[in-house]
């Protein structure tokens, strides 16, 4: 055994050490620390700029450390410090602040950070969503409804044929009718309904066809977002593109008609973010049509993510100028739609008055603080005169809201108050579950002072547990937390793998968000089953291609779930879209998997390489298996520090091929799935494949301390350790001893965090 | 006949001009020479449109030649006389799929039939778009392919109360087959188009002050150590004021934009007043020399306007439908026709008070204005007499009289057109229709 071979000597020299040294033979770790290593990691090993800048903090056990000491440090000499003072220096660092990272967080409080992207967008979106109704599904039918009619003259609509609900728009009617009896020549069709996507992001939509049409999406008035009703007599295909927060359903209607056109026939399909151009899929669409929504369409410079999440810690002009002209569009917006937001017309005497109540509202939800009279002087009132038109008044008042510090920067008020008030906690509890405002119904508790006590504010954050925001944004920080966000869709060689389409890449990473979401949402998973994946979601493609047997009928997504382990899978990792994406084009990779596996199922901490190596599967024997291949190029010492972790982890995956196949041989040679596995605390395990990957994983809290961690950031976007309330420890035992769901978790850490530092009133 | 053949004196004959015009003639054919010259004239080309037929016999004068008589809906443009030119008998002879309104307004200025289509009107067959460009793309084309004509858009298109649809009742003007050019119908659009963002630079200015002090008033209320950010953001607002403050490139311009006022919305009662900024947007993109050629289009073909200005509440198309012996739909319809000559006086006018820059004469003198109308009359929505009065000296053609065109296809006037601005087609939109070739007006 490869690994075991390399630390016997090393462990057997530790052992024999420790019992032959007496106290007065123990080199200073202290002083030697002082001497060969403080130059380049601080008298603290709090780092040292332009050498090694990192505080030195990490999770290996102390073992490891003495033998990487040994073999390379200090780096301008590794001879100069060997075995036994190599052993003083690393149980020193150890000892002292090796595992306490603690001691090296310089952002302990809340900062003042600006809205996100995506704070921004969601918060924009609801403030309209006030007025104009949150778009809501209550009825969950998949597809859109059709409205068939014969068509005469002029009259598109002269007689209703049939309605009914149509799982996706792709017909081809050829030279005949929908329908037996519907003349072919002159017909209508009118769908409606909903699309809710999973992600935000830019969608192109497209429609197909040789007929007339026209495409709404959510735009209700004015021109159409696709206009080709009138017929070219040529097959044409006519794209919008549009940017949807994710998790929020909006309205669609698409208009069709065929005079006297050869042929009919009508393709809807789109392509999301990831960037795939199909059908648009049953699943995303519903029967009922909701309202529309405002959803800011400007380009907007990227967050900072250097801390692995996106924090608005920083302001230049491009953000500057891309949220003014943000701000700029919803003013016109609001100007245009003044009676519809107020809920009032032209003729009306009252006019005046609902625009300015509107107008305070907006104000106060936008500042998430009831306003002082000056306040509502400067921001509305003073807006309003004689000589304006009430439509130039509210646009003013809207550009100059969005603007606002009051609005952009939304803990603002913590920092001012010094001591958190119902305000407080409302906008940190809308931000960190919904990445938005407090809505109307949080404003009402406040104004009963109900926003006070610990029962009331835990119901609200309940309620809003249930919304569709809370969801949305689990689901971006699942993308984030996979990877998924910054990842392209898994390609093969196509020779090799030619049923390896972009269609079925796209199905696998649907299949697994798919999962996901109904395990925490649906099914209200804990992190045990989390982790352990059950069920994969198949749909017939995936199932031809990983060669099991698919029911004929299935639901409207065409996704049912198959039971992981008779298919011969464990657990998330072995989900074919994580295996098919952290592999090679025409081999799978043992160093992708390990990386993405130590990080995410095992909590492990791992650095960049400090030196790159490129694999280039030609330098080795063609008979060569993988885990030969990754073994001989990982063999230096600087390599091994982190490919022990790595490749040990990584090999556990090998009986899956590049597209995630499960496979027991390489050729005609059995794999070696078992590897030796050193954990954080010093002990040696055996790994045996996938499976035993993921015992390891159950048993240790480090990696559900880890999730939490990581979904805290991306919650609050702050730094951790800001939160004094949050008790990192509890959760993570709770968690790992399965007395937390994984959606109360959410709540959980919602609720400390937006309740840190405030006294509640029982 | 050839069109190289015909000379002057048969052209004459052939519409029936009597030889007492001939001096002016000759004295007009004067612009054609200085058109050879290196510092030839700019010419321009506008097509304004408006919808539903005429009141012939409140429109057409009886008199053909100088001394024609203006008639009440004409009247408003009696001041420009002389600069005027009344093309009497001249028909849209394109037929083929369409009822006559898609037919009368997507084969004004294309002279081609429409594909068939989908799109089903009143009448015949359903159609699509037409099967060619218009006379106006094709101009500005023309003009754009050499270098001492190109201009920044070279043609823009401007509506007033132009509805969100797309189809051929609402498109006049076409790239080519298939190809419908969008109006802007919104005089905040057609600024943003032709400026930049300087009015949304203005809206943003305007409340800078307030963020600043706002800014300043909140950095104030938190501690120290937590202004950092406020700081760099007020330094940003700061930029930004200068730099709006400086505004743009707009110091280059011959001709600052005209001052739009704040919030007129996009609706029917705004008509009147859209389109006097339209008009006022139009001139100011010639004199800064943006474009040779634009289309103000009102409303549509079947436009359904309400024109309570004029103390006209029913709907415009509707109200065209009424037989003649209705009084009051008659009143009303001569009302709303002589509106529109009350618009386009002011159109005249203000390019007979606008200098050309850089030439001499006015920019009447060098623009050539066509109103025109997508039918002959309204209830009986026919092609034949499709009217057309032309304004101001741009083409060299003889101005300050009345015409008979002797029946003739309307695709003939349009080559006339092309060949004005140095561009002679054999033949424009469908050429049988162009048969006997440009028309002389000169």
């Amino acid at each position: 055994m490869f690994l075991w071979k390399y630390y016997r000597p090393l462990f057997l020299a530790l052992t024999f050490g420790a019992s032959s040294m007496g106290m007065a033979n123990t080199p200073d770790g202290k002083k030697l620390y002082t001497q060969h290593c403080a130059e380049c990691h601080g008298k603290k090993g709090e780092g040292v700029e332009d050498e090694y800048s990192k505080p030195l903090i990490g999770d290996w056990p102390v073992t490891k450390l003495i033998h990487y000491v040994d073999r390379t440090m200090p780096d301008y000499d590794p001879d100069l410090v060997k075995g036994k003072e190599a052993e003083a220096i690393s149980r020193f660092v150890f000892k002292t602040f090796y595992q306490k990272p603690e001691l090296f967080q310089k952002d302990s409080k809340i900062q003042l950070a600006r809205l996100t992207n995506r704070q921004f967008r969601q918060s924009v979106s609801d403030l309209f969503a006030q007025f104009m109704g949150t778009p809501k599904i209550d009825e969950y039918k998949a597809g859109l409804r059709g409205k068939y009619y014969n068509a005469e003259g002029m009259n598109k609509k002269k007689k209703m044929h049939s309605e009914r609900v149509d799982p996706k728009i792709a017909f081809d009617f050829g030279k005949k009718a929908p329908y037996q009896q519907m003349n072919p020549k002159k017909f209508s069709i009118y769908w409606e309904g909903s699309i809710l996507p999973r992600e935000s992001g830019w969608y192109e939509f497209f429609v197909k066809s040789p007929n007339g049409f026209a495409l709404r999406i959510n735009k209700l008035d004015g021109r159409p977002s696709i206009d080709e009703k009138v017929t070219a007599g040529v097959m044409r295909e006519s794209g919008t593109k549009i940017f949807l927060l994710g998790g929020r359903p909006y309205p669609l209607r698409l208009d069709y008609h065929k005079f006297d056109d050869p042929n009919a026939s009508i393709e809807l399909s789109w392509r999301t973010p990831v960037g795939q151009k199909e059908i648009i899929p049953t699943e995303f669409l519903f029967t009922k049509m909701v309202n529309q929504s405002y959803i800011p369409q400007q380009k907007l410079p990227p967050d900072d993510s250097s801390h692995g999440y996106q924090r608005g810690i920083q302001v230049d002009q491009s953000w500057d100028e891309a949220i003014t002209y943000a701000a700029l569009d919803a003013a016109q917006f609001a100007a245009e739609r003044i009676n519809q937001l107020a809920r009032t017309k032209d003729d009306d005497h009252q006019r005046k008055k609902k625009v300015m109540e509107i107008a305070t509202q907006f104000v106060r939800y936008a500042f998430r603080q009831k306003l002082s009279e000056e306040d509502a002087n400067f921001f509305i009132k003073s807006r309003f005169n004689d000589q304006t038109p009430l439509h130039v008044s509210i646009e003013k008042i809207v550009l100059m809201t969005l603007k606002s510090p009051r609005f952009l920067y939304p803990e603002w008020q913590a920092l001012e108050k010094k001591k958190a008030d119902s305000y407080v906690v409302a906008t940190r509890l809308a931000l960190y579950m919904w990445d938005s405002i407090p809505d109307n119904h949080m404003h009402k508790q406040i104004d009963v002072d109900h926003f006070r006590n610990k029962g009331h504010i835990e119901s609200q954050a309940k309620r809003m547990l249930q919304d569709p925001r809370s969801k949305a944004k689990f689901n971006d920080f699942m993308l984030h937390w996979l990877e998924m966000k910054t990842k392209e869709l898994p390609s093969k060689n196509t020779q090799r793998y030619s049923n390896f389409t972009p269609a079925l890449a796209l199905d696998l990473r649907r299949s697994l968000f798919r999962g996901i979401e109904k395990a925490i949402w649906e099914q209200n998973v804990d992190w045990h089953n989390f982790i352990s994946m059950p069920s994969i979601q198949f749909n017939d493609r995936m199932a031809n291609y990983y060669g099991l047997p698919f029911p004929t009928e299935t639901n409207t997504s065409g996704f049912i779930p198959l039971k992981s382990q008779k298919m011969g899978r464990v657990g998330l990792h072995t989900h074919p879209y994580i295996l098919a994406s952290h592999s090679y084009a025409e081999e799978s990779s043992p160093i992708h998997r390990g990386v993405f596996v130590s990080r995410k199922i095992l909590g492990r901490t791992l650095r960049p390489p400090k030196e790159a190596v490129s694999f280039s599967n030609a330098d080795y024997d063609p008979n060569w298996t993988m885990r030969q291949k990754v073994t001989a190029l990982t063999k230096p010492a600087n390599c091994m520090s982190c490919h022990d972790l790595i490749n040990a982890t990584g090999f556990t995956l090998e009986g899956f091929d590049t597209t995630g196949r499960t496979r027991t041989n390489l050729g005609t040679k059995p794999l070696n799935l078992a590897t030796e596995y050193l954990d954080e605390n010093g002990n040696q395990r055996k790994l045996d494949g996938a499976k035993g990957l993921l015992q390891e994983a159950l048993k240790s809290t480090r990696s559900s301390k880890y999730f939490i961690e990581e979904l805290c950031k991306h919650l609050a976007k702050q730094p951790i350790q800001s939160y004094s309330d949050i008790n990192f420890l509890e959760l993570s035992k709770m968690l790992s001893s399965r007395k937390l769901t994984i959606k109360d978790l959410y709540l959980k850490i919602a609720m400390q965090a937006a309740t840190d530092d405030f006294v509640f009133n029982n | 006949m050839n069109l190289n053949s015909i000379n002057r004196r048969t052209a004459l004959k052939n519409l029936g001009l009597s030889s007492l015009s001939l001096p002016i003639l000759s004295q007009s054919s004067s612009l054609f020479s200085a058109n050879a010259d290196k510092t030839a004239p700019k010419q321009r080309l506008i097509v304004m449109f408006s919808p539903n037929g005429t009141i012939p016999n409140h429109f057409w004068p009886n008199t053909i030649g100088e001394d024609f008589e203006h008639k009440t809906i004409l009247k408003p443009l009696e001041p420009f006389h002389d600069q005027l030119l009344i093309l009497r008998n001249l028909h849209n002879k394109v037929r083929g799929d369409g009822d006559n309104h898609m037919r009368g307004m997507s084969c004004l200025l294309t002279g081609i039939e429409l594909f068939p289509g989908n799109v089903m009107g009143g009448g015949n067959t359903p159609s699509g778009w037409p099967k060619g460009i218009s006379i106006d793309r094709e101009i500005s084309n023309h003009l754009q392919s050499q270098p001492h004509t190109r201009t920044r858009f070279g043609a823009l298109h401007f509506g007033v109360g132009v509805q969100d649809t797309a189809d051929p009742w609402t498109r006049m003007s076409y790239n080519g087959p298939n190809q419908p050019v969008t109006p802007l119908s919104d005089p905040y659009d057609a600024y943003r188009k032709i400026y930049g963002n300087v009015r949304d630079k203005k809206k943003v200015r305007s409340i800078l002050d307030d963020l600043k002090a706002d800014l300043q008033k909140v950095a104030n209320r938190l501690p120290e150590s937590d202004r950092k950010l406020l700081i760099e953001h007020s330094k940003l607002v700061q930029r930004m004021d200068r730099e709006y403050e400086a505004g743009s490139s707009l110091s280059n311009l011959s001709a600052p934009p005209p001052e739009l006022p704040e919030g007129i919305r996009n609706l029917n009662e705004n008509i009147p007043q859209l389109g006097r900024l339209q008009i006022d947007l139009l001139v100011n993109s010639f004199v800064n020399d943006f474009a040779r050629v634009a289309t103000l289009q009102y409303t549509k073909s079947v436009g359904q306007a309400k024109m309570k200005w004029l103390d006209v509440e029913d709907a415009h198309h509707t109200l065209s439908h009424e037989p003649d012996k209705n009084k009051d739909a008659h009143d009303k319809l001569v009302r709303i026709n002589t509106w529109f000559a009350e618009e386009l006086a002011y159109l005249l006018k203000k390019l007979e008070s606008t200098p050309e820059p850089g030439q001499k004469g006015s920019m009447l003198d060098h623009t050539l204005v066509i109103w025109t109308n997508e039918l002959g009359k309204g209830n009986n929505h026919t092609l034949d007499h499709i009217p057309f009065v032309l304004a101001g000296n741009g083409f060299g053609f003889r101005m300050g009289r009345s015409m008979s065109c002797e029946n003739v296809p309307h695709n003939r006037f349009l080559l006339s057109l092309a060949h004005a601005v140095g561009h002679p087609l054999k033949t424009f939109g469908n050429p049988k229709l162009s048969a006997g070739g440009p028309l002389i007006l000169g």
